[in-house]
C-alpha cells in the first residue's frame, strides 16, 4: 500500500497536501499550547498522523 | 511571553484549561504554570484578523504571532502564486458566485487586509467597468472579455491554469479559516492541553510508590 501511494504521488496532485498538512498542524498546534516545543511536539503528532495512515 | 495577569479578568478566558496545572507522577512541563495577559481581548481578536500575528503582537505573544503570521500568510500568498492572483476574488455574477452564497470569499477574508484588493477590483471591474488595476491582481472575471471561441474570461482561466486554479482558491481559503483558529486564539487564549494524555503514562500505583500524594 505505502509503494502505491508513493508511485500515485509521483505524478499527481498530491504533492499539494504538503505544505498544508504542515501549516495546518502548526497552526492547529499553536491553538492547544502556548510555547513553541509543545506547539512544535504536537504538531509533529497531528501532522505525522495523515502521512502515516496513508503510507499504510 | 507569558505574564502574570493582573487580574483574574484578563486571565485566559478558556476557562477549562487551568492557568496551573500539574499532574501526577509527571514532573511539570513547559505545558504548565501558564498565565497570559491577553490585554484587551476583542481588540487582539479585530488586530488578529485584519492582520495574521497582529492581535499576538498586541498581546506580547511573540514567537506565536510570528508562527501565525508566518503559517497563515504564507499559505495565503503560495496559493495567490499558484494562479498569477487569480484565486481570490470577489464575484456575484450568475454563473460565479463566490459571495455570499458560495463561501469562497468568506473563507478567503479571514485573512484580512490582505484580501481588500480584491474588494477593490471588484468595484473597479464590475460596479465600474473599468480595467483592473495591478496587472489584474485579484480582479474578478470580467464577462465581456471573451475570446475568438466565445469562452468568457473565467473558463480562460481555467483552461490556463487548470488545477492550479482550484488549488489557489483551495490554500487561499485554508488560510483565511486557519486564521480564524488564530483569531480565536488572541481573544481566548489557548486551550492548554493536559500532559496526562502521553501515551506512556504510568499506571496509577506508581504515584504512591514515588511518593506522591493525591487528594485523600
Amino acid at each position: 500500500m505505502s509503494g502505491l501511494f508513493f508511485a500515485v504521488l509521483g505524478h499527481n496532485q498530491l504533492w499539494y497536501m504538503f505544505p498544508l498538512i504542515v501549516t495546518i498542524s502548526l497552526v492547529y498546534g499553536a491553538t492547544r499550547h502556548e510555547h513553541l516545543l509543545p506547539i512544535l511536539d504536537q504538531s509533529v503528532r497531528f501532522g505525522s498522523a495523515p502521512g502515516s495512515s496513508a503510507s499504510c | 511571553m507569558a505574564k502574570p495577569s493582573p487580574s483574574p479578568s484578563s486571565h485566559a478566558p478558556s476557562s477549562h484549561a487551568p492557568s496551573s496545572h500539574t499532574t501526577g507522577s509527571h514532573s511539570p512541563g513547559p505545558y504548565d504554570d501558564i498565565e497570559i495577559d491577553l490585554r484587551n481581548p476583542v481588540l487582539a481578536g479585530v488586530f488578529a484578523w485584519l492582520w495574521p500575528g497582529a492581535g499576538h503582537f498586541y498581546q506580547r505573544r511573540y514567537a506565536k504571532g510570528c508562527l501565525f503570521m508566518v503559517c497563515v500568510l504564507s499559505t495565503f500568498f503560495y496559493g495567490l502564486a499558484l494562479a498569477d492572483g487569480k484565486g481570490v476574488y470577489v464575484s456575484w455574477q450568475e454563473n460565479d458566485k463566490r459571495w455570499p452564497f458560495v463561501a469562497q470569499f468568506v473563507c478567503q477574508a479571514g485573512v484580512g487586509l490582505p484580501v481588500l484588493p480584491a474588494v477593490i477590483q471588484n468595484r473597479r471591474v464590475l460596479v465600474e467597468g473599468r480595467d483592473p488595476l495591478w496587472s489584474g491582481w485579484m480582479a474578478p472575471p470580467n464577462p465581456r472579455n471573451r475570446d475568438r471561441f466565445g469562452k468568457d474570461e473565467l473558463a480562460q482561466w481555467h483552461e490556463k491554469y487548470n488545477s492550479a486554479f482550484e488549488m489557489a482558491t483551495l490554500y487561499t481559503m485554508i488560510a483565511g479559516l486557519l486564521n480564524v483558529l488564530a483569531i480565536y486564539d488572541a481573544y481566548a487564549g489557548p486551550f492548554l492541553m493536559p500532559v496526562e494524555e502521553e501515551s506512556d503514562k504510568p499506571p496509577p500505583e506508581d504515584d504512591s510508590e514515588n511518593g506522591n500524594t493525591g487528594p485523600s
